[in-house]
């Protein structure tokens, strides 16, 4: 085996080993602050994901902004993540394309 | 026979999965490309995707080997960019029973996608988030093979505009969680810490700190923050 072969293993491990550690953390047992911290997690985690995936100021300031509200507007509706996304993209793309932002 | 609201439900994750792979497959082919502009070979490219599975960790992974960085600068690159799944194993552990094989298969599959389809449509069916990451898993992969085999005709994610899809999916799957004060609280300190500390630190870590940041303050809330409508 090769080092760079040896390096994907170690990476692999590392990945994988932080993964199974959280899974094996006792969460079901907290209570309190604890459990109110674990609740809040997924809402952090994506708002966190939303805001350190743009790609850019540019596209905060105009595009994404409009795409954002599509988004907001079908999955509010209960619509579903798929229309959503294809709604928001769509809009993404042609907004761009006609170059109105 | 019908299925228990614990079991089942390895299709429905799948399924859930699909709308991602739009954006995940351009990326997978990205991921690939700019492999082999590192000088990696097809063979250890496609096995980064099939065992390390964490598309942040493979781009930086591939932008460090092109810098000329050691393993060790990998290996903790890899370990700091992912350190958020930690997270993500604690909350799935608190609501959905995972044992023996499943668990590990989980632990191999937990992706910042899969943990969010399954918080939002199925929580406490270990086979669904299984099928979810499952999904990502055959497509990050078939577009790393693909990526591989078409490395000079492929274009870039950013120019046909797919780069967006991400914080797209995941606005889709925040806005039904903002359902009162502390969680629209929690997502506008996350967001905003996110975006702040990009500029200073590390994609992965600046993730991990504004959301753990977040979550923290969202808990400690007074109750009548986190009771309003």
């Amino acid at each position: 085996m090769t080092p760079l072969t040896w390096t994907i293993l170690a990476m692999a491990g590392v990945t994988f080993g932080v993964r199974l550690w959280g899974l094996l953390l006792p969460g079901t047992r907290l209570r309190g602050y604890g459990r109110r911290f674990l609740d809040a997690v997924p809402v952090a985690m994506f708002a966190a994901l939303v805001a350190g995936g743009l790609p850019g100021a540019d596209a905060i300031d105009g595009v994404w902004r409009i795409a954002a509200a599509a988004v907001t507007v079908v999955v509010v509706r209960r619509w579903g993540l798929a229309p959503g996304l294809l709604a928001g993209l769509a809009v993404y793309l042609a907004v761009r394309a006609l170059g109105w932002a | 026979m019908s299925a228990s609201p614990t079991s089942g439900g390895f299709g429905a994750g799948f399924r859930a999965m699909v709308p991602l792979w739009m954006g995940v497959a351009p990326f997978g082919a990205a991921y690939a490309v700019t492999a082999r502009a590192a000088g990696i070979d097809p063979v250890h490219t496609q096995l980064m995707s099939l065992l390390v599975f964490a598309g942040g960790a493979q781009f930086a992974a591939v932008g460090l080997i092109a810098a000329g960085a050691g393993p060790w600068t990998l290996i903790s690159t890899t370990f700091l960019l992912n350190l958020r799944h930690l997270l993500y194993g604690v909350v799935v552990a608190s609501t959905t029973e995972l044992r023996g094989g499943r668990r590990l298969l989980a632990a191999h599959l937990l992706t910042d996608e899969a943990f969010g389809v399954h918080v939002a449509h199925g929580r406490g069916r270990p086979a669904f988030l299984i099928g979810a990451g499952l999904s990502l898993f055959v497509v990050w992969n078939a577009a790393t093979l693909v990526g591989s085999l078409l490395a000079r005709s492929l274009p870039e994610p950013h120019a046909i505009g797919l780069d967006i899809v991400f914080p797209l999916a995941f606005l889709a799957l925040l806005v039904p969680l903002l359902h009162d004060h502390r969680t629209l609280a929690v997502a506008a300190i996350a967001g905003l810490g996110a975006w702040g500390l990009g500029a200073v630190l590390e994609p992965g870590a600046a993730l991990l700190v504004a959301a753990t940041l977040a979550a923290a303050i969202g808990a400690a809330l007074p109750a009548a923050a986190r009771e309003a409508p």
